[in-house]
């Protein structure tokens, strides 16, 4: 009577390694898969030296970004009083580019012209925190991309489990296939936390100002001003030309002074030229605010800027 | 249950198998991604990267009561224009109009429409004489640059606007401008045998054009003297031909030296005293020097090879010039003006010519045919950092402008069926990146640069008032 059941119990043990170790299975796939949703994370999510912070501040952050995003776009064309062709345009199509251009700067000399004060208060505020918040709709995507797919092998496995009468044996394989893939998936959750965290805390979004993929808050700042110094070209003994620029930033990250450290050599035309073009750059509404962490305000709210031609000649 | 037992555990190991690949994915992350900030920023950042771009500028029309207004308005954006180092922003874009930004500018506006510099004038008229008032302004800092106002003949409206360009220009970019100058060259008319050539001067953006010879003689290679009052040139008349100097203003003119033998390619040294130029004897040219005032020659190098086109360094303590003395291929050299310290700094392949030494010192411009076409180009006063800047079928007879910032140079097409060429006057900046054509009347060639034509003194960039004192005194209609 026992010899019955021991082929028995031998055929369907035969016919379960057959199937695991034949049929392609279903439950290995997910790791493939998320293979190339990690690599995007390392072409985009640059070499961070942005704080780490707790997944529980992320989430907050997370959440009520979606609800401020629709604010700003609505203000700004009301604040353009004078619209011509152009710029309701702009508004409509490049809501960014344009928000610096409207903001006034909280300059002294502007309390003698009063007539220029055209912008009201109001849109200073949500602008800088809008910058922040673009950087965060990429990682939003990317986590909706990792959802389905979650979505999906759970579907596969119980699709497999429909199919396959699986003993207790076989259910404890499946867990832990469960266990290795909730570990990728554990780590991946926490790369993405990173990744936004490293966003919030830079103010703006690195792929989108310059040509260099920004890894620091250095970069960010020098993607940014490089569309906003201007050169003149052919200057005579250019390299000779190094301006130093002291910098008041407020807590925003706009410039408030740019005063010229080497003023000494402000006799020289060559370098009066080079300097107002410097200074130019940093008070230039198209590149402020200046992308820096609001965390670290007593560390840059006074930057010196050493502009080089070195590399441009 | 041995064989059951084995089974489980070959699947067991199956498993693992399968669960392998999993694993790396962890382990291939970059390990960067979790790096943390520094406590502290630097002290000093470096920027070393930006635009060389052209500086937006917004220029909204003079005004004031003269009927020169407009015009001069416009005389002074398409300077600014066509020099590349500025974009001027169109008018349609205004926001704050003409008149109420001469009472408060509003820098939000033109900081809206991407202006970096504002230039604005007043010109009005009293007793035939036109008064321009202007002002730049820095829109993004928010601050007065350059106030000056400028008075001058009703007829010299023209100039009175160069000025202003130059102005400008000037307080921008550090280089002194160069618009209000004039360029001597030859005018043609005519193709073939009936080609006459008129020794002409005219301003750079082609107007008040005269020509100074009858066309009679063929004339070539004009320079102008510092002061611009006298024309060195090479002409043909009747059985000789050589250097003659032509007083701008008598329209006298006298053969210089009597040398032996035919010179040619005169140009003056910086302080207008003396005149170098090159002279053949037999099958040798040598370069020689002659001193306006005391009339007395001096020579430079020796009848053994071919050596000419000399130009003086702008302190005047060296000469640049050409010679095939090395392999038979015409090279560029230097010497000291006396003829000491002779070395070749031209590196490359090819035949060099024209040398010219440029204003600021720092360069050299020059020649080149190679390969069958020819190239201008620039290089240091070492030699080093040669770069070709154009190229043509023909391209000759360069000339600095007076700020060492831009080229002028004869540019011909070939010819055509009718054996007929285009020659051309053509402008070129020393970075390769602006170029323009000059307007001639005709066929143009062999340019020559005059200096500044005037300065202005400037005590106090901000001031009111600035006198504008003519340096040198412009050819005028006969």
């Amino acid at each position: 009577m026992k010899k019955p059941a021991l082929y028995s119990a031998i055929f369907h043990i035969i016919v379960f390694a057959v199937i695991l170790l034949g049929l392609p299975l279903p439950s290995f796939t997910p790791p493939v898969n998320e293979q190339p949703v990690i690599m995007e994370f390392e072409n985009i999510g640059p070499i961070s030296t942005a704080p780490v912070l707790t997944p529980e501040t992320n989430i907050k952050e997370a959440q009520q970004k979606p609800q401020k995003q629709p604010e700003p776009p609505k203000e700004e064309p009301e604040t353009k009083e004078k619209p011509t062709e152009a710029q309701p345009q702009r508004a409509e199509e490049k809501p960014v580019k344009e928000e610096p251009k409207v903001e006034e700067k909280p300059e002294p000399k502007k309390e003698k012209q009063p007539d220029a004060e055209s912008i009201p208060d109001p849109v200073k505020k949500p602008e800088p925190k809008k910058e922040e918040k673009k950087p965060e709709k990429k990682p939003d995507p990317k986590k909706d991309k990792k959802d389905p797919k979650k979505k999906e092998d759970k579907k596969e496995k119980k699709n497999d489990k429909a199919e396959v009468n699986l003993d207790p044996k076989k259910k404890q394989k499946s867990e832990k296939t469960k266990k290795d893939s909730k570990n990728v998936d554990d780590l991946v959750n926490s790369l993405i936390n990173d990744s936004v965290s490293d966003a919030a805390s830079k103010g703006a979004p690195a792929s989108r100002t310059g040509d260099t993929v920004t890894a620091t808050d250095i970069d960010a700042i020098r993607s940014k001003i490089y569309k906003c110094w201007l050169l003149p070209a052919g200057a005579k003994d250019a390299k000779d030309l190094v301006v130093d620029i002291r910098m008041d930033i407020a807590q925003d990250g706009t410039v408030t002074k740019a005063e010229i450290v080497n003023k000494d050599r402000m006799s020289d035309p060559y370098f009066q030229a080079a300097a107002e073009s410097a200074q130019r750059a940093v008070l230039d509404p198209a590149c402020n605010p200046l992308p820096l962490p609001q965390d670290k305000y007593d560390k840059w709210k006074r930057l010196t800027l050493r502009f080089n031609p070195k590399d441009m000649y | 249950m041995k064989a059951v037992i084995s089974l489980f555990f070959m699947i067991a190991l199956a498993l693992q198998v399968h669960a392998g690949p999993a694993k790396p994915l962890g382990s291939s992350l970059p390990t960067g991604l979790l790096k943390s900030l520094p406590s502290a920023m630097p002290e000093v950042i470096e920027i070393t990267k930006g635009q060389v771009a052209p500086t937006p500028i917004a220029i909204p029309i003079f005004i004031g009561d003269s009927n020169y207004a407009d015009k001069i308005t416009q005389v002074i954006g398409s300077d600014l224009d066509m020099c590349g180092r500025f974009q001027i922003i169109n008018q349609g874009s205004y926001i704050q109009d003409k008149n109420s930004v001469h009472e408060q500018v509003r820098f939000a506006d033109w900081r809206v429409i991407n202006s970096k510099i504002l230039l604005i004038g007043k010109v009005s008229e009293s007793g035939g004489k036109i008064t321009v008032e202007f002002r730049v302004f820095d829109v993004v800092k928010g601050v007065q640059m350059l106030g000056l106002s400028l008075s001058a003949d009703e007829s010299k409206w023209r100039k009175l606007a160069h000025m202003v360009a130059d102005a400008v220009y000037e307080r921008v970019t550090g280089d002194a401008g160069f618009f209000d100058s004039q360029i001597v060259f030859i005018h043609e008319e005519g193709h073939g045998k009936g080609k006459r050539k008129f020794l002409s001067v005219m301003d750079l953006d082609g107007h008040n054009f005269v020509k100074l010879t009858d066309g009679k003689n063929l004339v070539l290679t004009p320079r102008f003297s510092p002061s611009t009052h006298h024309i060195a040139y090479l002409a043909y008349k009747k059985d000789s031909a050589g250097v003659y100097l032509m007083d701008v203003r008598a329209r006298n003119t006298r053969h210089l030296g009597d040398f032996k033998g035919m010179t040619f390619a005169p140009r003056f040294s910086p302080d207008g005293s003396t005149v170098v130029m090159s002279l053949t004897k037999g099958t040798s040219t040598a370069i020689y020097t002659y001193s306006v005032p005391t009339k007395s020659k001096s020579q430079l190098t020796e009848h053994v090879q071919i050596d000419t086109s000399p130009c003086y360094s702008p302190d005047g303590t060296h000469l640049v010039f050409t010679s095939d003395r090395v392999g038979g291929v015409e090279k560029i050299f230097t010497m000291r003006s006396d003829g000491s310290g002779t070395q070749q700094i031209s590196q490359g392949q090819g035949q060099y010519s024209q040398p010219i030494w440029s204003p600021r010192g720092d360069l050299i411009a020059f020649s080149k045919r190679a390969g069958g076409r020819f190239y201008l180009g620039v290089m240091g006063i070492d030699g080093s950092g040669e770069r070709l800047i154009d190229e043509a079928y023909l391209i000759e007879g360069a000339a600095w402008s007076p700020n060492g910032q831009y080229i002028i140079y004869t540019k011909e097409s070939p010819p055509n069926k009718k054996g007929h060429s285009n020659s051309e006057l053509w402008c070129i900046d020393l970075t390769g990146l602006v170029r323009f054509k000059i307007k001639t009347p005709g066929n143009a060639s062999d340019p020559a640069w005059s200096p500044l034509l005037s300065s202005i003194s400037v005590k106090d960039k901000n001031s009111h008032v600035a006198s504008a004192q003519e340096k040198t005194e412009a050819p005028t209609t006969a």
